[in-house]
C-alpha cells in the first residue's frame, strides 16, 4: 500500500505548522483560566469524584490537543481531576507541567521514578493514589481527545448500569469493529483507550496484570471482570477521537507488534492453557522473521506463568482469527 | 468634496425586507448603542431610535448633513475618517453595532476605515455594511451596448470609487480581520434600476436581452441583486492582535493577499436538524494530523435558531479547531450555493469539502496534501472513501456495518461517463481553481459535485492515493440516500450536464480524447461480443424448441392413435382404470 503523505518528523511538517500561525487553536483568553494545582507531592493529591488518568510516553506532540479537549468536557457531579503519569520523563517532556498548568482543571503530573514501568502498572500507580471520594477512573490515551459530552455520557451510563465495572467509549472516527449487544450494550472486552472504570471494582480486581507491559492488559481486566460477576459495556454515544490503525503516518508500529504478540501469548496461557500458547508460537514462527519471534519468546518466557479458571464463561473466547471478540465488519 | 446636501436622504421603511435600511434595522438588536458612519441627515438613526430604542451617534463628512441630522434631534458629529482616527472622533465610546451603509464604495481606501472600527465594538458587537452589486444584469446590458455612464445616484453613483461583488467584499472584510456572518440581498429585476434609466435607454432587441439573460442565468446567480447587506464579526485573535488605535499605523492585508501557505480550508455544508451529525464531522477535523486546518461551516437554508445552535456547538471547539461559522443567504435548493459560498471565504493553499454527516479520517490531510507536494503537476488529490451504514439515533450516527469502498484509480474518460469520486475524498489546490474560474454550478439541482469534477478533470491532473481517508455515512432509514436513476431530478439533470458540459466546457487534450475513444471502442467491441454470444444462445434455444415441438407432435399423434384404437392391447390401461374406479385420496395422503 502506498503510504504517501508527509510525516511529522519531516521538515515540511514543521514549516507548514510554523507558517500557519493559527488565530484560534491553542488560544487561551487571558484571565479565563488559572492554575490550581500542578504538583508531584502526594499529600496534595487533588480530590474529585472522577479521576482522569493518562499515561504519557513520548506524548509531547499530543498534549496541547489533549488538554484543549479536557478543557471542553462538560461538568459531571462531583467534578474531575486529571492525573498524568510520565513513563519517560527524560524524553524532553519537561514541558508537560507547563502545558497542563495552563488548563482550567486541577491536575497532577508524576514523572515515573523507576523509568518506564509499562502501561498497566502506571495506571495502577495512579489509581492507588486517588482520594477517598473518587468513584470512577477515566483511563485515557494521550493521543485521544474525548468529545465534550463523552465523560458525562459515560458517568450517566455507569450510574444506570451499577453492575458494570468497565464502561467503554466508542473510538472515533474509525470505530473499533468488535461486536457488542445493541440492547444490553454488553461486550466481551473493553479497550482502555478511553475507559471509565468503577473504582471499587478496579480495587477488588487488583487492577491491571502488571506482567503485561503494553497491550492486552485491558482484555485481561475485562475477562477477570466477567469472571468476578461484573459486566463490561460499550457506550456508542460516548465518543473519543483516537488516531488508530494506519492513520498516524509518523507512528512506528514495531513496538505494537512485539508487545501485542507477547500479550497474546500470555492471555492464551492464562485462560486457555499451555497448549493454546504453543499453538500461537507456531503461528508466529510461520508469519514472522526468526529474530522477531526470538525477541517475542524471550520476553514471554520471562513472564510469570499465571493461569485462571475460566469456567466456560461465554465472554472469554478466542475467535478463529486469534482475536478476542467477534467483529462487526 | 462633500456631496450636495440632501442627496443621500433616503426614506426608511423598517418592515421592508427588500430594502437596505429595512434589512439593516432588522439586524440591530433593541436598545443597542449604534455608530452610524455616513449618517447623512439622520433618517436611519432616527428610525433606529424610534423603532428599536437605540442610542445612535452619527458621523458624516458633510457639515450640512450633520446640521440637518441635529435639527432632527440626532446626535451627530462632522468628521473625515480617512484622515481622523475614529477612536478620537468617538472619544473612547464603544458600540454594539457600527453601520457603514453605502459608505465604503465612496472611499479611496475602504479597508483603512473598515479595519480600525473593530476596536470600537463591544465583545459581541457587529459591523453592518451595505454596498451596491456591480454585477447586476443592468450593468451587464449597459456594457453589452458599449456604454459606461455614471449616474447621480445608484450603482454607478458618480462619487463611487470602489466596486464590489459579494466575493470581493468578503475578501476585503477577511483581510480587515472580520468574518462575514450573514449576507442579505435587495433585488431589482432586469431594467429595474437607474443604470439604463429603467429601460428607457435600452437599445438591445428583445431577443438580445433574452440571450443576455440566458448567459447571466448560467454564470451569475446574483444578476438581480441591487444591494448587499452584510454582517461582520471581528474574527477572534485576528482582531485582538491588531492595535486598533491609529489607522495611520495600520497596514491591512491587501485583498489580493496570496493564499496562506499550507493551510487547508475545509468547507463544511450543514443544514437544519443535523447538529448531532455535524458534531462528528467537526471532531473528525480536530483529529486530522495535518497541522494547519480551518473549518468554514456554511449554514445552509436554515432558521436563525439553527445557526445559533451551530455557533453554540462551535464554542465547544475552542482551542481544538479553527472554525468560522457563516450563514449562506437563502436560495432555492441549489446544492452548489453553499459550496461556492464556502469557496469564496477560503484563503488557504488547499481546499476540501465535507458534508455535515460525513467524516474525514485522521490521515486525510497528511496523505492527500503530502501527495500534492510530491507531485507539483497535480491539482487534485483524492483517496479511498469508505461507505459505512448505520442507524440514526437521538444522539447521532450509530455505526452498524462497513460497506463498499470508493477506490478507483483515476480514469478521466470514466469520470466523464459517471461520477465515482465522492466529494469528501479530495483536496484541491485552491488558487488553480479560482484562477480557472471553476465553481459549483448553482443551476443544477443535483450532480453539482460531478459537474465540478468534470470541469476539474478537463483542465487538471488528478492523483489517486490508495488509502482510506474518509467515511461516507449511509443511514439505514434512507434519510440521506438519494434514489439516483429514474426518478426526480436525476435523469433530466444528467441529460443537461451531458449536453452542457459535453458541448463547450470540457476541453480534452489529444491524449485524453484518444483514451476516451479507446474506452468507447472497447465498450463497442464488448457489446458486439456480448451480442454475438446472445445470438448463439438464441440459436441453441430455437434449435431445442424445434426438437421439442417435434417431440410434442409425436406424442399428440400417439394419443390420437390410442384414443381411436380398437386394439385390445393398446386400450388395456383404459380398461384397468375403469375397473378400479378413479384413484381416491388415501387417509394418510
Amino acid at each position: 500500500m502506498c503510504r504517501g503523505g508527509f510525516s511529522h518528523r519531516s521538515p515540511a511538517y514543521a514549516s507548514v505548522r510554523d507558517q500557519w500561525r493559527s488565530p484560534f487553536r491553542g488560544r487561551r483568553p487571558a484571565g479565563t483560566y488559572h492554575t490550581r494545582v500542578s504538583v508531584v507531592h502526594e499529600d496534595t493529591w487533588p480530590q474529585a469524584r472522577v479521576q482522569i488518568q493518562v499515561v504519557l510516553h513520548h506524548s509531547e506532540r499530543w498534549l496541547p490537543q489533549l488538554v484543549a479537549g479536557l478543557r471542553q468536557l462538560t461538568p459531571v457531579d462531583g467534578g474531575f481531576t486529571v492525573a498524568l503519569w510520565d513513563n519517560d520523563p527524560d524524553s524532553g517532556s519537561g514541558a508537560v507541567p507547563e502545558v497542563v498548568a495552563d488548563a482550567a482543571f486541577t491536575s497532577v503530573w508524576l514523572p515515573s521514578p523507576r523509568g518506564n514501568i509499562g502501561f498497566g502498572a502506571a495506571h495502577n500507580a495512579l489509581a492507588a493514589r486517588a482520594g477517598p471520594g473518587c468513584e470512577y477512573l477515566l483511563l485515557l490515551n494521550p493521543d485521544a481527545v474525548p468529545q465534550y459530552d463523552c465523560l458525562e455520557r459515560l458517568v450517566a451510563a455507569a450510574e444506570m448500569n451499577t453492575t458494570a465495572a468497565l464502561i467503554e467509549a466508542a473510538q472515533f472516527p474509525i470505530e473499533h469493529p468488535k461486536a457488542y449487544d445493541p440492547e444490553s450494550l454488553e461486550t466481551n472486552w473493553c479497550s482502555a483507550a478511553c475507559l471509565l472504570v468503577r473504582r471499587n471494582a478496579f480495587e477488588e480486581l487488583g487492577g491491571f496484570d502488571e506482567a503485561l507491559f503494553l497491550y492486552c492488559e485491558d482484555v485481561d481486566l475485562s475477562w477477570r471482570s466477567w469472571l468476578s460477576g461484573w459486566r463490561c459495556i460499550y457506550i456508542p454515544s460516548a465518543r473519543c477521537l483516537h488516531v488508530t490503525e494506519d492513520q498516524d503516518l509518523a507512528k512506528d508500529r514495531s513496538a505494537e507488534l512485539l508487545h501485542s504478540a507477547v500479550g497474546h501469548l500470555h492471555l492464551r496461557r492464562k485462560y486457555f492453557g499451555e497448549e493454546a500458547a504453543m499453538e500461537y508460537r507456531e503461528e508466529l514462527r510461520q508469519h514472522l522473521a526468526p529474530t522477531a519471534v526470538e525477541e517475542i519468546l524471550a520476553r514471554f518466557d520471562g513472564l510469570p506463568p499465571t493461569t485462571v479458571d475460566r469456567r466456560q464463561d461465554p465472554h472469554i473466547v478466542l475467535q478463529p482469527e486469534g482475536i478476542y471478540a467477534a467483529t462487526r465488519w | 468634496m462633500p456631496p450636495p446636501a440632501g442627496k443621500y436622504d433616503f426614506a426608511v421603511d423598517p418592515g421592508n425586507r427588500n430594502s437596505t435600511y429595512g434589512l439593516i434595522c432588522d439586524r440591530v438588536p433593541r436598545g443597542a448603542a449604534v455608530l452610524d458612519i455616513g449618517c447623512a441627515s439622520g433618517n436611519l438613526a432616527l428610525a433606529l431610535e424610534r423603532h428599536r430604542g437605540c442610542r445612535v451617534l452619527g458621523i458624516d463628512i458633510d457639515p450640512d448633513a450633520v446640521a440637518a441630522a441635529r435639527s432632527q434631534g440626532v446626535d451627530a458629529v462632522v468628521a473625515d475618517l480617512t484622515v481622523q482616527p475614529v477612536l478620537e472622533v468617538v472619544a473612547g465610546r464603544r458600540f454594539d453595532v457600527i453601520i457603514l451603509a453605502d459608505v465604503l464604495e465612496h472611499l479611496v481606501d475602504p479597508a483603512g476605515v473598515l479595519a480600525p472600527v473593530a476596536a470600537l465594538l463591544t465583545p459581541d458587537g457587529r459591523v453592518l455594511c451595505s454596498f451596491p452589486n456591480i454585477t447586476h444584469i443592468d450593468i451587464q446590458m449597459m456594457l453589452a451596448q458599449d456604454q459606461w455612464r455614471t449616474r447621480p445616484a445608484g450603482i454607478l453613483d458618480q462619487t463611487h470609487l470602489r466596486f464590489f461583488t459579494a466575493a470581493s467584499f468578503s475578501e476585503m472584510a477577511f483581510a480587515c480581520g472580520y468574518d462575514v456572518t450573514a449576507l442579505e440581498r435587495v433585488t431589482l429585476p432586469a431594467l429595474g434600476t437607474e443604470v439604463l434609466d429603467y429601460g428607457a435607454e435600452l437599445r438591445l432587441g428583445t431577443a438580445e436581452v433574452a440571450d443576455l439573460e440566458a448567459v447571466a442565468r448560467q454564470g451569475n446567480a446574483n444578476r438581480e441583486v441591487y444591494q448587499y447587506v452584510v454582517e461582520l464579526h471581528p474574527a477572534p485573535e485576528r482582531h485582538r492582535s491588531s492595535p486598533g488605535i491609529d489607522p495611520a499605523q495600520r497596514t491591512p492585508r491587501a485583498a489580493s493577499a496570496p493564499p496562506v501557505p499550507g493551510l487547508l480550508d475545509v468547507v463544511v455544508r450543514t443544514t437544519e436538524g443535523r447538529l448531532k451529525y455535524l458534531k462528528d464531522a467537526l471532531y473528525s477535523l480536530v483529529g486530522l494530523t495535518y497541522p494547519a486546518v480551518r473549518a468554514i461551516v456554511c449554514v445552509d437554508n436554515s432558521s436563525s435558531a439553527y445557526a445559533e445552535a451551530v455557533r453554540d456547538l462551535a464554542a465547544h471547539f475552542q482551542g481544538l479547531l479553527d472554525l468560522v461559522v457563516t450563514e449562506v443567504p437563502p436560495h432555492h435548493e441549489q446544492r452548489g450555493r453553499p459550496l461556492n459560498w464556502g469557496l469564496d471565504q477560503a484563503h488557504g493553499e488547499y481546499v476540501s469539502f465535507l458534508d455535515d454527516d460525513d467524516v474525514y479520517y485522521p490521515s486525510f490531510g497528511d496523505r492527500l496534501i503530502g501527495r500534492l507536494r510530491e507531485r507539483p503537476e497535480a491539482t487534485v488529490a483524492y483517496g479511498i472513501g469508505q461507505v459505512v451504514r448505520g442507524d440514526p439515533t437521538e444522539w447521532g450516527f450509530r455505526t452498524v456495518s462497513h460497506d463498499r469502498r470508493y477506490a478507483e484509480p483515476f480514469d478521466r474518460p470514466a469520470l466523464f461517463l459517471e461520477n465515482y469520486i465522492p466529494i469528501n475524498t479530495m483536496v484541491v489546490r485552491r488558487a488553480a481553481v479560482v484562477e480557472a474560474g471553476i465553481r459549483f454550478d448553482e443551476s443544477l439541482p443535483v450532480y453539482e459535485d460531478w459537474a465540478f469534477l468534470r470541469e476539474l478533470a478537463a483542465r487538471f491532473e488528478f492523483e489517486f492515493v490508495d488509502a482510506p481517508i474518509s467515511e461516507y455515512r449511509l443511514r439505514t432509514d434512507g434519510s440521506n440516500v438519494t434514489a439516483r436513476g429514474s426518478e426526480g431530478p436525476w435523469p433530466a439533470t444528467l441529460a443537461d450536464i451531458r449536453h452542457r458540459y459535453g458541448a463547450h466546457t470540457v476541453r480534452l487534450s489529444e491524449g485524453a480524447l484518444a483514451a476516451l475513444a479507446e474506452t468507447y471502442r472497447d465498450a463497442e467491441a464488448r457489446h458486439r461480443a456480448e451480442g454475438q454470444a446472445l445470438r448463439a444462445e438464441i440459436d441453441v434455444l430455437e434449435e431445442s424448441n424445434r426438437a421439442l415441438s417435434g417431440e410434442l407432435a409425436g406424442t399428440k399423434s400417439l394419443i390420437r392413435v390410442v384414443l381411436s384404437s380398437r386394439s385390445w392391447r393398446l386400450t388395456r390401461p383404459l380398461r384397468r382404470l375403469l375397473r378400479s374406479g378413479l384413484p381416491e385420496k388415501g387417509p394418510d395422503e
